[in-house]
């Protein structure tokens, strides 16, 4: 069969089967169950070199060619460690333009030859590329959502940041200066690999960059939820714990090894005073003084202030009060002695001590009458008469001892 | 010697847990290398150290030798201080955690709104049953009726115990310390001396409809 009859024989092949081979490749991992309904797709697909027979156990498998060429157009990517392919593919293209490049002035056929080589490579390298950014776009669209273990999905994205790290260290040997160097006078070559290679890469490595950092914060964000799970775990642990033993304390009195997290100082505040011989500070500490002693006199006034004490009109009011016993007797005292019509007309200030039974000492009645006298003295002179009971005291005869004080009514007419 | 190289060691000395939330001045200044190692040599030649809580979230200062039966029994006290309140700060935690959208716990940085907390309180009974147990847990206002009055009661003791610093004054937004992280991992250590069981809870099996 010639080349094209091939081509078309194992496209129709896969034309005809492709429900077996859909099925196959998404839902069973690329094997053909070998039951009689699919026994005419097997033999289409063996008979064109698009699946093989494994053993009993695994029966038909179709080739992974297939397989990427169906992940390719229904753009289903999985993470691909690709920077040693391409690695592998740039070092096929230099050589390749080495071999351009010396056959150039020598054959025309090899010249056509590498020339074709060269721009196959290229555009391998341009569509792996472009597939490589979409299958890692593709990565941080669904965030690894189908894989439910947070350490798996932290182990695949921090995969997926190295190998784009990888992939950008393989791009960095695609330098201008390199790239330059191979292209040499070559219009052809300067074009294809100036223009159209070095620009698609270029574009690539960018989105590729973007798509690392994005990976990062996807990482960063795994490694919180973990974080957060573990700490949830701990919290309903201990909830469930608690409930379990409702008395429960912890206890660590025989841990030998305490934690960092429980040897915690017992704190201490620093205070110092002022260096008041310190020459450098004297402004400072002068400052501090007269502020201080400003804030003293404030403090004084305020106070002075809070005792003042609120007064209230109350002129108007009526006040009942005890009279006190002494004041009264004071009161009897004159009241009876001032009286016209009483016989008595004259009163010692002991007598009448004993005859009221004043509940105070002689020498403290004696002056409560002297006091009552005195304070009302202008209204009593010429009413009442004061005799005082007296000895000089010696040797001070200034010093006058008053037994006894004598008051008489002064009779008119 | 600089101001911030002062408030750091008076902080530290004063058995705070300095971190981005409380002390972000601070903070930034210990995460300098040199500026640690300097911090770390002065607390050195008074027997003292300083030490990250495990998701260097925070710093606090610890004995350098725990051998020292002084030192020890500072230690002890401290966690016989503490180990009352785990319970409460246990609810606390589930509390909050039934409150957030992705079900995600305190964590130094956590930004809690008094209000928000209030409305899920009063929305839910079970909440609201948790709210008591905490208030009776912590001490803190458990014969009011109100829960707007038991939740400021635990706000504030939370507070006044540095595992919450308010922010805008206002005292309805709150950010939580890496005093928090501290709490956990004493708990990790306490789950690995006691024996208890971390593991996963297995899923329960629904009995019957009805």
């Amino acid at each position: 069969m010639s080349r094209k009859d091939e081509a078309k024989s194992a496209t129709g092949a896969l034309h005809r089967n492709i429900n077996t081979i859909d099925d196959s490749c998404f839902m069973a991992r690329g094997q053909i169950a070998d039951i009689p309904e699919n026994e005419s797709a097997i033999k289409a697909l063996q008979k064109n070199n698009l699946a093989y027979y494994v053993d009993d156990s695994m029966g038909v498998q179709v080739h992974s060619t297939v397989r990427r060429l169906l992940n390719h157009v229904t753009k289903r990517y999985r993470l691909r460690e690709t920077h040693q392919a391409f690695a592998g593919m740039i070092e096929e293209l230099r050589h390749a333009i080495q071999n351009y490049q010396f056959a150039k002035n020598k054959s025309q056929e090899d010249k056509l030859l590498y020339q074709d080589q060269i721009h196959e490579f290229t555009l391998d390298i341009m569509s792996e590329l472009t597939d490589t950014v979409q299958s890692f776009a593709h990565i941080v669209g669904n965030e690894f959502s189908t894989i439910s273990s947070i350490d798996i999905r932290i182990r695949e994205t921090t995969r997926c940041k190295n190998e784009i790290a990888k992939l950008n260290e393989v791009f960095s040997s695609l330098s201008v200066a390199d790239i330059r160097d191979w292209a040499g006078a070559d219009l052809m070559l300067e074009r294809l690999l100036m223009k159209t290679l070095k620009s698609h890469v270029d574009k690539c490595l960018k989105e590729l960059s973007t798509t690392a950092h994005r990976l990062l914060e996807m990482i960063a964000k795994l490694i919180k939820d973990k974080e957060a799970q573990r700490l949830n775990q701990l919290i309903d642990s201990f909830y469930t714990h608690y409930q379990k033993y409702p008395s429960y304390k912890p206890d660590l009195s025989s841990v030998i090894d305490l934690p960092p997290s429980f040897n915690r100082i017992n704190s201490i505040t620093i205070n110092s005073r002022a260096d008041i011989d310190s020459a450098i500070d004297e402004d400072v500490l002068s400052d501090i003084a007269t502020s201080v002693m400003q804030n003293v006199r404030k403090e004084i006034i305020n106070s002075n202030q809070d005792e003042e004490v609120e007064v209230t009109d109350g002129r108007s009011e009526t006040i009942e009060g005890d009279i006190d016993t002494l004041e009264e007797s004071v009161d009897f005292f004159f009241d009876a002695l001032l009286n016209e019509e009483s016989e008595v007309s004259e009163l010692t200030a002991l007598k009448a001590h004993e005859l009221l039974e004043v509940d105070a000492e002689p020498e403290d009645w004696m002056l409560c009458l002297m006091e009552h006298y005195e304070a009302q003295k202008s209204e009593l002179t010429g009413k009442i008469k004061l005799t005082l009971d007296e000895k000089v005291f010696m040797p001070f005869d200034g010093n006058h001892f008053v037994r006894d004080i004598c008051f008489r009514r002064v009779r008119h007419g | 010697m600089s101001e911030r190289f002062e408030s750091c060691i008076e902080t530290l000395l004063n058995g705070d847990v300095v971190c981005e939330a409380s002390q972000p001045d601070l903070y930034r200044y210990l995460l300098d290398h040199d500026n640690l190692n300097s911090i770390q040599k002065f607390l050195h030649q008074i027997g003292r150290k300083i030490i990250t809580t495990r998701d260097k979230a925070g710093f606090f200062c610890a004995y350098k030798d725990l051998s020292n039966p002084k030192h020890r029994a500072d230690v002890k006290r401290q966690f016989e201080a503490i180990q009352g309140s785990f319970e409460g700060l246990i609810l606390w935690l589930r509390l909050v955690r039934r409150t957030d959208p992705d079900s995600r716990p305190i964590e130094a940085g956590y930004r809690l709104l008094e209000s928000e907390l209030l409305a899920a309180i009063e929305d839910s009974a079970s909440l609201n049953s948790q709210l008591d147990e905490i208030a009776h847990r912590l001490r803190r206002d458990h014969k009011s009726t109100e829960s707007k009055s038991k939740l400021r009661g635990i706000l504030k003791y939370l507070t006044e115990h540095g595992f919450l610093i308010s922010v805008g004054g206002s005292g309805a937004v709150y950010i939580a310390t890496a005093k928090w992280s501290l709490v956990y991992d004493q708990l990790d250590f306490i789950c690995q001396f006691e024996g208890i069981d971390t593991s996963k809870p297995k899923d329960e099996v629904q009995k019957e409809m009805f």
